[in-house]
């Protein structure tokens, strides 16, 4: 029985899976000197087949998703049109966020993790469409620090395209459990976790992860909390991530993204799926 | 883009935006969201404006709670009922309590349990079978059938699935009145649900809004009627007016009891679509004989109510019940189509509030529990590396009790009638699926060690195997354990094969508190510290992190590899993750940073990937996945001349790989938490009688299957001193603390969790074809390095 409400739930309960997961991991030793690490290497992509079909426990339900490739976007005009319809701003985050300035990244952004663990602008790959992320707060306040959130969606040129994210997403926590965002922020102890379609409670989107850790800013006080979920329709990845700040409550942000997560999910869902 | 501008900060963002526009990028694009009209109302229902108009007068009272947190259990409460782990109560009256579960299979329940007095009223049990067996003939997508029930329990008791969405009443009374739309989609699910309710010979008597539950993909009709007390609603009164007022027909106002059938559910319904439709009761509200007059006598309130639906609900109102349409003809008066998946039935607001309500499910304990600390003597860092506990607070979750669905039977059937007891040592193993070797095997070893024991001239009784197939089925799994754990003389379990029939089984046992040991599932999740789950499991192999971890170690001590590859394959995620987690950690303990890959699931061409690895230069290779991907890998690497040390764990060791890769297996090195038993002369009686039985040597995880259930026959045999047959629900703790040597060597148990203390992960390297042992993998990062 599919009740679209459980599809929702069950796959917020395997994000919360993911986080508890993430909670434990953070005593990791420095792993030594990083000596030349591989660069972020776009993934060999046209040899792998999708992954629809996991083998080693087949579940009795399929996704309740079936896409019509006649509105699989194939142009970056179409790619351009479906990534800002999908993306979450601050409504889809909660009543008490807004936009940051400027809401949206630039054209052509596209960051990558360095052998140094350090993120460092990139050129986006030829597999990918397009790819936004909007960005969205909720400022500061007496008592509360500045709490910064984003979505971002890609979409790619293939399925497997996106499937090889997925995996490199995973990929970059192990290889960097410790990784440097810029100047006065960097994230630790990090752990990601997959989660495929019928694994660990989600049955919501085709392919799910999370990836959890400390988040750290020298204009706070103490280490916060750091999450970044990401699922996959088709070709398109929807990512939230959420970087804690002082006086907000781990509770409530985990809430906004899931909630962002799984609004994306579904605009992406109706965005591609068949009409009937 | 643009290679001019200069590169924004480095940032990975995710996180935050560039300082400033790049020069010449168009600006921003505003959100969709952002833009939507109108005053964004909050996700949690808000007090009305009091400026609003036009204000809905309050509802009458009803009976369900208002919105609010799920509440923690009483100290006097139950920890389970039948199938379902309880996590907090949803509510509580006169009649019972209604409990928030979970089910084996991880479904939300909401368990209503009528308190005993009420439930022996006279008819109360008769009534409520009855009732049960009509709801379950009730299908449709719209209403929720009862599938959990069981009429004879001291305390008789109810489940349905929990839908965690606002009702109807609460929706309105947050958000105003529904647009016209919805209100169609609305009436014409709630009459299919109500011609479901009506064919199946049950009238709902209680159509209300506080009875219909809001979800993305539609509404549903929850609360059939169905084992009502007579303090609720005196189904079977007839002096007494039955349901809500508000919401009830003039013949139910009258208490005309002989009038009351289906054509009152469908006056209801016209109640509650006017509702819906204006946010105010049609009859109004106050004094509820004020509102049972306006029922009977006057014309409802339809004020606001769209054009088209005018019709229908005056169809629907009209005062003689034969007057009414049927709940059929009510849909096909409002031709909406079904909601369908799309989830834009509800206004946004709305399907915010569900899914507000969904996120706050999130904080309920007992997901996936994990690993929390352990007493481990060994491998060093193993403490740094358990999982935390997630202990979340029950409090933050929400929503009202709501009956739906399940998939499980959920009903447990009193004991059989006393008869000759039994001493039955239970098997649950994969004897038919895809790890039906390692069942076979371990059936086996089991039948031996009872067949040794039977043997016995002085044996005080006679021990009996019993076997319950899952098939490797997760969906089987519980099922499975419910044949052994409901036999009361099944005193201890052997199994499951698998690490997901397992995860599956585990809360039956533990609900029955029937110990289970396994010799083969190796996930993480089985064994926690957490009061509800793994409290009667034992296993005599490691969980697969610390399998992982030992593989680099492994590696550690017998290379000298700086930059050792590890490659997860996503087809079992939850397995290479694991593995590769622990191969991670534990390479990073020996100050080695690996070279990591992560590769989706059905991948073919690892040659490419492979390829890639070893030009940057590879010099040992650990791969975290299945059979079928280590089989295309070894072959990859066997191309590519790779000479450095190629590993891989428990799911690949097996003969499929050494088939499948032929030659280019050879070398490669396999940790497993078995032992060979040809090479230990402790095990040569058990090789033995194997052969004699069976034809051939034992299988791998036959001669550990054969020890622990000696382990367990010996510590009943010890509890069974005096005549007492051992309370099985005692066992597991005595087993647990219980050091035994057997005949593939020492099992060790940590008291609190029931994992090995020991590390259990034995190499093998593969040599002509076969697998030839080598030794027990290091503990730790090894002191000295390899050559």
């Amino acid at each position: 029985m599919t009740y679209g409400y459980g599809r929702v739930l069950r796959s917020c309960c395997a994000l919360l899976a993911g986080g508890l997961i993430l909670t434990g991991c953070s005593g990791s030793e420095p792993g030594g000197n990083d000596n030349a690490r591989p660069k972020s290497s776009p993934a060999p992509s046209a040899s792998a087949r999708p992954s629809a079909s996991p083998t080693a426990n087949p579940t009795p339900t399929r996704l309740d998703f079936t896409p019509d490739p006649a509105r699989a976007p194939r142009t970056e005009a179409d790619a351009r049109r479906l990534a800002l319809a999908v993306v979450a701003g601050p409504d889809s985050w909660g009543p008490d966020y807004v936009a940051r300035r400027p809401h949206h990244s630039a054209p052509g952004y596209w960051p990558v993790l360095s052998a140094q663990c350090t993120w460092e602008t990139g050129t986006r790959p030829a597999t990918v469409l397009h790819s936004v992320t909007a960005y969205s707060e909720i400022p500061a306040a007496a008592g509360k620090g500045p709490l910064q959130v984003s979505a971002t969606v890609t979409v790619h040129r293939t399925e497997t395209d996106a499937d090889w994210e997925m995996a490199q997403t995973l990929e970059e926590a192990l290889r960097c459990p410790d990784q440097r965002l810029r100047e006065g922020e960097r994230i630790s102890g990090l752990i990601s976790l997959g989660n495929p379609f019928g694994v660990g409670g989600n049955f919501t989107a085709a392919d799910s992860l999370g990836e959890g850790g400390k988040y750290h800013n020298d204009a706070f006080g103490g280490p916060q909390k750091y999450a970044w979920y990401q699922s996959r329709v088709s070709q398109v990845t929807v990512a939230v991530v959420a970087k804690g700040a002082p006086g907000h409550v781990d509770k409530d942000i985990d809430h906004a993204q899931v909630q962002a997560l799984v609004t994306m999910v579904d605009r992406a869902e109706s965005q591609l799926e068949a009409q009937s | 883009m643009s290679p001019a501008a200069p590169p924004p900060p480095p940032d990975r963002e995710p996180d935050a935006p560039p300082p400033e526009p790049p020069p010449g990028a168009t600006p921003p694009e505003r959100d969709p969201d952002a833009t939507r009209p109108g005053p964004t109302p909050g996700a949690t229902p808000l007090p009305r404006d009091p400026g609003a108009t036009p204000s809905p007068p309050p509802l009458p009272p009803e009976r369900e709670r208002e919105p609010g947190a799920v509440q923690p259990l009483l100290a006097s409460d139950p920890s389970v009922i039948a199938g379902y782990r309880l996590l907090g109560r949803l509510g509580a009256g006169g009649m019972g309590v209604v409990y928030l579960g979970r089910t084996d299979s991880g479904e939300l329940a909401a368990v209503k349990v009528t308190h005993a007095d009420q439930a022996d009223q006279p008819d109360f049990r008769t009534r409520f079978r009855r009732e049960v067996e009509a709801a379950r003939r009730v299908s449709s997508p719209w209403a929720v059938p009862v599938t959990g029930a069981d009429p004879d329990a001291p305390e008789p008791w109810l489940a349905t699935a929990f839908v965690p969405g606002p009702s109807l009443g609460e929706a309105v009374r947050a958000h105003g009145p529904l647009p016209a739309r919805s209100v169609r989609i609305l009436g014409g699910a709630i009459a299919r649900a109500l011609a479901a309710v009506h064919a199946a010979g049950l009238v709902h008597r209680d159509v209300k809004p506080g009875n219909v539950l809001l979800a993305v993909d539609g509404p549903r009709l929850i609360d059939f009627g169905i084992a009502r007390t007579a303090e609720e609603t005196a189904l079977t009164a007839t002096d007494m007016v039955v349901g809500t007022p508000g919401f009830l027909a003039p013949e139910q106002a009258e208490a005309r009891a002989d009038e009351i059938g289906p054509a009152s559910d469908v006056f209801a319904l016209g109640c509650l679509l006017a509702f819906a439709a204006t946010g105010r009761p049609p009859f109004g509200s106050g004094s509820v004989d004020a509102l049972l007059y306006r029922t009977v006598h006057d014309e409802p309130d339809l004020a606001g109510v769209p054009d088209g639906l005018l019709d229908p609900l005056r169809a629907c109102l009209a005062k003689s019940p034969a007057d009414r349409p049927t709940a059929e003809q009510v849909t096909a008066l409002l031709t909406e189509d079904t909601p369908g998946t799309a989830a834009d039935w509800l206004p946004a607001p709305v399907v915010r509030t569900i899914a507000e309500r969904s996120t706050r499910m999130l904080a309920l304990p007992d997901i996936e529990p994990t690993h929390g600390g352990t007493s481990v003597q060994n491998p060093a860092g193993r403490r740094k590396f358990l999982l935390a506990t997630g202990s979340v607070a029950l409090a933050a979750a929400a929503g009202v009790g709501i009956w739906t669905a399940l998939t499980d039977d959920g009903g447990t059937k009193a004991a059989p009638p006393p008869k000759k007891r039994r001493w039955i040592i239970g098997v649950q193993a994969d004897l038919t699926g895809p790890a039906k070797e390692l069942g076979i095997a371990q059936e086996h070893g089991a039948r031996l060690a009872v067949d040794h024991f039977n043997a016995r001239a002085d044996k005080p009784f006679t021990l009996e195997l019993k076997v319950s197939d899952d098939a490797g089925d997760r969906y089987r799994a519980a099922a499975a354990a419910r044949r052994l754990t409901t036999d009361p003389d099944v005193l201890g379990v052997l199994g499951s094969t698998s690490d997901y029939t397992s995860q599956e089984a585990l809360p039956v046992y533990d609900e029955a508190r029937v110990p289970l040991i396994t010799v083969s599932a190796g996930l993480n999740l089985l064994t926690v510290n957490d009061k509800t789950q793994g409290r009667t499991i034992l296993r005599a192999c490691p969980p697969h992190p610390f399998a992982g971890m030992c593989l680099a170690y492994y590696v550690q001590a017998k290379t000298r590899s700086r930059r050792p590859g590890i490659l997860q394959e996503r087809t079992d995620d939850t397995y290479a993750w694991q593995y590769i987690g622990g191969a991670n950690f534990a390479f990073r303990q020996g100050k080695i940073a690996p070279y990591p890959r992560v590769v989706p699931a059905g991948l073919t061409d690892y040659r490419s990937v492979l390829a890639r690895m070893t030009a940057d230069g590879i010099d040992a290779y650990v791969h975290c996945g299945l059979t079928p991907s280590a089989v295309l890998a070894a072959r990859a690497l066997k191309e590519l001349g790779f000479t450095g040390m190629k590993v891989a764990g428990q799911h690949v060791f097996g003969p499929r790989f050494l088939k499948e890769a032929g030659d280019a297996a050879e070398g490669w090195i396999l940790g497993a938490p078995v032992v060979d038993p040809t090479t230990r002369k402790e095990a040569a009686a058990f090789v033995a009688a194997h052969r004699a039985k069976y034809g051939t040597g034992p299988a791998y995880y036959a001669g550990e299957a054969y020890d622990v259930v000696n382990l367990l026959i010996q510590e009943v045999v010890k509890k069974a001193k005096g005549g007492e047959r051992p309370d099985r629900t005692t066992l597991t703790p005595v087993l647990r603390k219980v050091r035994y040597e057997g005949a593939m060597g020492g099992y060790v148990f940590n008291h609190e969790t029931g994992d090995p203390d020991a590390v259990g992960t034995f190499m093998y390297v593969v040599e002509g074809g076969r697998y030839k042992p080598l030794e027990f993998a290091p503990a730790g990062p090894p002191a000295t390095r390899g050559t």
